[in-house]
């Protein structure tokens, strides 16, 4: 008995390594987690699923068939701001901080190397910073500064406009460091860009004009400063610069939209009145890429904020549920639009704001496989030739918008659209106030991160969907 | 020889050397042999039922008679398997004898405990085979394990639940039962449960939970073969009471937005230019048109083999509906077993074959066990023995369990009234196709599924098939070193590989399926586990009279166990290749990439025991174990757990003839809960590929680097007493244990990164009252009533929780979020599982008040239930004449509560039959609202904001009205909690005993029973279900989704001894 009781305490010494998960790795390189984060960013946000990105209703761009929930604004039936939070803070943010401390350790030998290093990084930061402004664009106040550290569980939040201010400045820096004469990530681990660096450059200025735009109504000089910078760096000059992520033809790399719509074998979604029949008054050519009008005389948009008869109304066209469509994040016909309104505003850009948003406007309809001679006759139709006027240009770039979702229900907010349709629920009265302005927080936000959340909600008339973020001043 | 008054011999009467373990228990015709040591002469013969008599041993040859009474002096086996005599004891263990585990079987002998055993709470759960939830004196751990250890003939058993996350959780998956379950019910001997810390002390770091020890049944020294033989046949319905009731005034849809009459789409269907009317098919709810009669297309009338097809036929209600999709379930189970002995050794060996069809069509589980032990004194002081189970489970076709893809959503929350169930069956026969009445579009040739196929289809093709091969074992020396000091050395093992099988066949509706939970509309996974535990103890043993008063009984050993866990899981990815070929290679898309997880884990205990007996009068025992464990950090990863108890007979000093015998009990112990494996170093997750890019991700949770084991500190205290000859005693305890180092999984702010830390902190207290009362009311020669009661009352209260980072205690730790909005928690000052959600508002009154459009006004995160029951009863009764017996249990649950998402949706689609009948107008509630008097919608029960009833009506005729589901603000999830108490007679069983002299005495005893199990609900507060059902096992309980009606069964039995 002796000896085994002193075998036993001799076992002990491999102990450590008996409790040391053997099928998963302790150590990776910075690549997989980069990877990673950018492919849940783009998945996240081409979503339709109902449970992580309700933008595309939001939008106004589709409606519900049977189950209207989500198109009433009901955030918390599904938890949709935490699926949301969740994966950008958990699957996109840790990942990418994971990565820069991996590249941290890293000890490039050659010139080169040490170059492609410190594009990584730059390439890193730049999804950083696009990640915390669309938070912002989602919440308002989020945690920033004392985010991503689990020894601090209960993050405070930051003000929204501090949250982008130090975002932009860390995009311009990343932007800078950005050497496109050297390597950046590996093609194959960059599935945006495929490593090439000086897209990635492109893409960065474009992100600023973005963001120069979405603080012209509340700051006008940071707004001019950061358009000139953002077009003298060099913004897309074509659809092919697009930010956009390439998916393949089988699960579970497809676009998410082919999940959604053809996988689930569901027919949960149909094109909404409220685009359909601002397409119809417009006579618009992309109803023909876009829609089936499902055997009846014209396009009819389901009623949005009720439920449809699946069989009463247009359909989604084929083109939404190719495996393999582009993810768009951020297209060149946006970046048309932007130029258009900077113009309009004065600001200073090459081009009249007419040029930019008819090129605009013929850049949407050519990605979506429309030709020249289209675009031209749409240009031409009354409603669409450009008049000068604010609405007009927001309306174009809102329905070209349509299969971002998010950038979608962002331009209504941008441009106080007053003719998105109200659910009709029983017992509930709907207002235009009541359309989101934003999204509520997490749902588990006020238990697990109570004195945080409650001063960050009090900014948003106690955590209210229709309280207004700080660049939607009007 | 042992016999009873008549000279009826006794089997398995326990015969002891006073003071000392030696002993052994009678053979089957009473007799028994054994070795009386020198300088002992008193022998202590026990028996259950029968009051303990104590001989002195004169010449070779003792006959003893029993008679019967209500005994507490019995032997039981204790932590370790070491015996004692129950009068020793400080601490509370209650013993259920084998065939109260046997009259009414059911495939899982957990089951039979429930009602048995106070202190104890069994709770089954309706799934075919499913999990059996065991905790003993309440949830002690927030988040670890809370279901009872389970150790046959010394030899630890895996009854861990490997459920996947998701079936626990409620969205989809199988319940793959709890693995004890593979013990042979026809092979217990005895089961002792230790429910409190000082008994269980000696376990250490696995005792946290109380022990159900289970003594297989042995052959005995010194006599010839014997064969018994039983058999069994059961037939099983499913209780209506616990399945939907539908209304059938009303057909398929949504609400009235279908086509030109609000219920029908219009399409011109027979050409003949005027449009036809067309039942919405690919909508899942009955808040359609109203049955007159009408003739319109339904699902069939587009099926080319229906006799319907091309005919519009009137809507009416169907004439069979889900209810006759339940099948008659049937069981059999045939046993065999043989035994016998020479004066050297014993051996039994035993075959059970056992097989059960559920109430589900093409469901079957088969189990086969064989069953040897035997021990053989290779010399004067060596003994050896084995005992050794081998079991085959085989399952075909388990129920889904949760939200998605589960039959029983489909018929309780997503159905259509029109839908007769008898042509579906019909059809799926006649075609082989998924013809569903949930077809996209048949009128427009989309026959595809919408949300449900097929509920035959569902059954015969997308069935899950699992096997389990199991071997538990061990094989021990003993040797006496003297004759009061003996060694003992036994290994021990637990081996078995488990292969889990999903299908999908081509052309099913989508659902998540796979690897990678994607929604598949076919595919095929399999899911391998192999698992392993081997202990190997020696204990050194001291049995002696200290002086002529005073003894002594005292151990030291060791334990050596290790644990090996080896899973690997993967699918098809994208649906199957080739059509009905279910195997990984015929995946569409690159296979995903495995899970696999393997770890190997070790425990090495030291422990000692001391136990002393002064006169009989009172006792006093130590316990101390150490344990080291491979799953705590290394720096920490030794804990010291430990009890004192002691128990006084003070009858002995009362002499009264109405107390036979009262001992009080006191003890306090501390026990612990160790972490699994793999908790400590956090290691990245593996995603698949995103084509040729690699993908790695930081773990969502954070482990802990400083992790320590739980511990739960226990006080007990009990009194035991009998009176009048035995006939009548009580056995009352009361305890308090405090768990603390709770380890968990504790949520946070997924803007820290992750979205779980590992934390040890935090107190729960559990306290309780348990009572077992027994009385012979009736004891006459051929007349006897014999009842017992057993009472479970345990509180619960979460104490702490952990800081929050800030030096800020935490109030609420959610334990599971669910589908309807609803949450279970952890709050402190509540018990343990209270469920969340929002809540109706009440008015000072309590009244629930309404907003001026009628409906309620709910307020968000309001504790709305709470899982844990008031107390918990099992009264049995037997009572027999002459050889007919008659037994019955009626088992009990006051208070608890339970959400059902089946209510929840099941009303919101126009299902029950309370969506429909008329208001307080008198009118249809289906019918719109107007001002008059003619209105429907219903008048909600409450008061407006000034507190005036409510006179305002809401809609009830469309889905989105009173019983809408997706507004929280107006429809609380509150509308859907229920009180979760019942009483059922659990047990029925009427046996009558046939005399050896029928069968010319070739047969030593025969009997033959007619048996019933879950026979009646006599009470219960939820609609349309069991409240015992749920989703499996495990610490998240309080939650029905998709819940499967309780089987009644009734069937016979024959016994038979050779």
């Amino acid at each position: 008995m002796a000896f085994l009781v002193f075998a036993g305490v001799g076992c002990t010494d491999n102990f450590e390594e008996l409790n040391t998960d053997i099928k998963n790795p302790s150590v990776v390189p910075a690549e997989p987690l980069f990877s990673n984060a950018v492919v849940n960013f783009f998945d996240l946000m081409n979503e339709a699923s109902v449970n992580r990105n309700v933008f595309r209703l939001y939008a106004q761009f589709w409606a519900q068939c049977t189950y209207p929930d989500e198109s009433q604004y009901n955030m918390t039936g599904r938890d949709i701001p935490g699926t949301m939070w969740d994966i950008m803070y958990r699957d996109v943010l840790r990942d990418l901080k994971e990565a820069e401390n991996v590249l941290a350790d890293a000890a490039p030998v050659t010139d080169a190397d040490k170059a492609a290093l410190e594009n990584k990084r730059a390439i890193i930061n730049m999804m950083e910073a696009l990640t915390y402004v669309t938070l912002v664009d989602i919440f308002g106040d989020v945690p920033f500064t004392e985010a991503l550290d689990s020894d601090n569980i209960q993050p405070a939040y930051d003000d929204a406009k501090a949250v982008y201010t130090t975002n932009i400045t860390n995009l311009q820096a990343a932007i800078a460091a950005l050497d496109t004469g050297a390597a950046g990530f590996d093609a194959t681990a960059d599935p945006v860009y495929e490593g090439d660096v000086s897209a990635w450059k492109k893409f960065g200025n474009s992100l600023i004009l973005r963001l120069g735009m979405r603080l012209a109504d509340t700051d006008d000089a940071v707004a001019r400063a950061l358009v000139a910078d953002a077009v003298a760096g060099g913004v897309f000059a074509s659809s092919a610069d697009d930010f956009a992520i390439t998916y393949y033809g089988s699960a579970p790399n497809t676009n998410p939209l082919h999940a959604s719509l053809v996988l689930s074998g569901r027919n949960d979604f149909i094109p909404a009145n409220t685009s359909v029949e601002m397409m119809n008054s417009l006579e618009d050519p992309r109803r023909d890429l876009w829609f089936d009008k499902n055997g009846l005389d014209e396009y009819t948009g389901g009623i949005y904020g009720t439920a449809n008869a699946y069989t009463s109304y247009a359909h989604l066209g084929t083109i939404f549920e190719e495996a393999t469509l582009p993810g768009t994040v951020m297209s060149y016909s946006e970046v048309r639009f932007l130029m258009a309104e900077a113009a309009l505003r004065g600001f200073a850009v090459d081009g009249s704001d007419e040029e930019h948003y008819n090129a605009a406007i013929t850049a949407s309809i050519m990605e979506w496989g429309g030709d020249q001679a289209m675009a031209d006759a749409y240009l031409a139709n009354a409603g669409v030739a450009y008049d000068g006027t604010r609405a007009q240009l927001g309306t174009q770039k809102w329905l070209s918008l349509y299969n971002n979702g998010f950038e979608g229900w962002s331009t209504y907010r941008l441009f106080d659209f007053d003719f998105f349709n109200l659910p009709a629920v029983d017992g509930l009265t709907f207002t235009q106030a009541d359309i989101p302005k934003r999204l509520i927080y997490p749902a588990d936000e006020p238990t697990l991160n109570g004195a945080s959340y409650t001063t960050a909600a009090a900014k948003y008339d106690g955590d209210s969907a229709g309280a207004k973020i700080f660049w939607d001043a009007n | 020889m042992v016999t009873d008054t008549d000279s009826e011999p006794l089997i398995g009467a326990s015969v002891l050397v006073k003071g000392t373990s030696s002993g052994t228990v009678t053979d089957i015709d009473g007799k028994f042999s054994l070795k009386v040591p020198e300088g002992s002469d008193m022998l202590t013969v026990t028996y259950t039922g029968y009051d303990t008599k104590n001989v002195t041993v004169v010449g070779a040859v003792v006959n003893i008679v029993l008679s019967e009474g209500v005994a507490l002096d019995e032997i039981v086996v204790t932590a370790l398997g070491i015996s004692r005599d129950k009068r020793s004891l400080g601490y509370s263990t209650q013993s259920v004898d084998g065939s109260e585990l046997t009259k009414t079987k059911t495939g899982n002998f957990v089951n039979n405990l429930s009602g048995k055993v106070s202190g104890v709470q069994v709770k089954t759960n309706n799934n075919f085979g499913g999990s059996t939830n065991v905790v003993i004196r309440g949830t002690t751990s927030l988040n670890g394990e809370n279901q009872a250890l389970f150790v046959v003939d010394g030899i630890p058993i895996n009854n861990a639940n490997t459920n996947t996350s998701g079936q626990k959780g409620g969205s989809t998956g199988y319940d793959y039962g709890n693995p004890a379950s593979d013990i042979n019910p026809d092979d217990i001997e005895t089961v002792n449960v230790l429910k409190g810390a000082a008994a269980t002390a000696l376990y250490g770091s696995r005792g946290a939970n109380g022990v159900i020890l289970i003594t297989t049944k042995k052959g005995s020294k010194n006599k010839g073969l014997g064969v018994s033989i039983s058999s069994s046949l059961t037939v099983g319905m499913i209780d209506k009471s616990t399945f939907i009731e539908y209304q059938d005034e009303y057909g398929a849809g949504y609400g009235a937005y279908y086509g030109e009459t609000g219920y029908f789409d219009d399409v011109d269907v027979d050409g003949d230019g005027v449009t036809d009317l067309v039942v919405p098919t690919y909508d899942d709810a009955s808040y359609g048109a109203r049955f007159e009669g009408q003739n319109v297309y339904q699902w069939d009338s587009f099926v080319p083999e229906s006799s319907n097809f091309g005919k519009a036929y009137p809507y009416q209600a169907a004439a069979s509906t889900p209810v006759d999709f339940f099948e008659t379930a049937m069981t059999l189970s045939n046993s065999v077993a043989l035994s016998g002995g020479n004066d050297k050794g014993a051996f039994r060996i035993g075959y059970t074959n056992y097989n059960t069809t559920g109430v589900m069509p093409n469901s079957e589980i088969t189990k086969n066990t064989v069953n040897f032990s035997s021990s053989y004194e290779l010399s004067d002081k060596l003994t050896a023995s084995f005992n050794g189970s081998y079991i085959n489970q085989g399952a075909v076709g388990r129920n889904s369990t949760g939200y998605s893809d589960n039959l029983m959503s489909q018929f309780r929350q997503w159905w259509q009234v029109n839908v007769d169930m008898n042509s579906l069956e019909q059809l799926y026969n006649e075609t082989g196709r998924n013809v569903t009445w949930n077809a996209v579009n048949p009128a427009g040739g989309n026959f595809a599924p919408q949300y449900w196929d097929n509920p035959y289809w569902t059954r015969y093709q997308n069935f899950q098939t699992d096997d389990r091969n199991r071997f538990i074992g061990s094989a021990s020396l003993n040797y006496e070193l003297t004759d009061w000091l003996s060694v003992m050395g036994r290994f021990s093992l637990d081996n078995f590989s488990d292969l889990r099988e999903e299908r999908r066949a081509v052309s099913s509706v989508g659902a998540p399926f796979g690897r990678q939970r994607n929604t598949e509309n076919s595919g095929y996974q399999r899911y391998e586990l192999a698992y392993q535990e081997t202990n190997v103890d020696v204990i050194l043993t001291a049995d002696r009279d200290l002086s002529d008063m005073i003894g002594l009984k005292a151990f030291v050993g060791t334990n050596l166990r290790r644990n090996l866990e080896d899973r690997t899981l993967n699918s098809t990815s994208g649906g199957l290749k080739v059509p009905g070929l279910y195997s990984l290679g015929n995946s569409s898309n690159a296979l995903p990439l495995p899970f696999e997880s393997y770890w190997d884990s070790r425990v090495y205990g030291y422990f000692a025991s001391a136990s002393l007996d002064y006169d009989d009068l009172i006792y006093l025992d130590g316990t101390f174990r150490s344990d080291v464990s491979s799953t705590l950090p290394i720096e920490n990863n030794t804990y010291n757990y430990g009890s004192v108890s002691t128990g006084f007979v003070f009858s002995k000093l009362i002499n009264s003839d109405v107390i036979n015998f009262s001992k009080l009990r006191l003890s306090y112990a501390i026990v612990g809960n160790a972490p699994g494996p793999g908790n400590v170093k956090t290691t990245y997750s593996t995603l698949d590929n995103f084509g040729a890019a690699a993908l790695y991700s930081v773990a969502g949770t954070q482990n802990n680097l400083n992790l320590k084991p739980e511990k739960s500190a226990s006080i007990e205290a009990g009194l035991e007493m009998n009176f009048y000859d035995n006939r009548f005693g009580f056995d009352l305890s009361v305890y308090k244990t405090n768990t603390t180092e709770q380890i968990f999984d504790v949520s946070t702010s997924r803007a820290t990164g992750n979205s779980n830390k590992f934390l040890n902190s935090g107190e729960i207290e559990n306290k309780g009252l348990e009572a077992s009362i027994n009385a012979a009311i009736v004891k006459t020669d051929n007349f006897q009533w014999r009842t017992s009661l057993n009472y479970t009352a345990n509180r619960n209260t979460v104490i702490s929780l952990f800081d929050d980072g800030t030096g800020n205690p935490v109030q609420n730790f959610q334990l599971a979020s669910y589908q309807g909005g609803i949450s279970v928690n952890a709050t402190v000052g509540e018990p343990y599982g209270t469920i969340r959600g929002t809540g109706f508002m009440l008015n000072d009154n309590g009244d629930r008040v309404v907003n001026e459009s009628g409906y309620y006004i709910a307020v968000a995160d309001q504790v709305i239930g709470n899982v844990n029951p008031d107390f918990l009863a099992g009264l049995s009764n037997t009572i027999s004449y002459k050889t007919l017996s008659l037994s019955f249990l009626l088992d009990m649950q006051k208070g608890g509560s339970v959400y059902s998402l089946d209510q929840h949706y099941g009303q919101g689609t126009g299902l029950p039959a309370y969506t429909i009948g008329n208001n307080d107008l008198g009118n249809p509630i289906r019918d719109p609202l107007t001002d008059d008097a003619t209105s429907g919608g219903v008048l909600l029960d409450g008061v407006d904001e000034a507190g005036n009833e409510n006179t305002t009506r809401v809609r009830a005729d469309y889905f989105g009205g009173a019983f809408y589901w997706g507004n929280a603000s107006r429809n609380p999830a509150e509308l859907t909690v229920y009180d979760a108490s019942f009483v059922k007679l659990r047990e029925v069983a009427l046996t009558i005993g046939i005399p050896s002299s029928v069968f010319n005495n070739k047969v030593k005893g025969a009997s033959f029973s007619l048996i019933g199990r879950n026979l009646w609900i006599i009470h219960k507060n939820l609609p349309n279900a069991d409240p015992e059902s749920g989703l499996s096992a495990g610490n998240a309980q309080g939650y029905i989704s998709g819940a499967y009606p309780t089987v009644k069964t009734i069937g016979v039995e024959l016994k038979f001894n050779f």
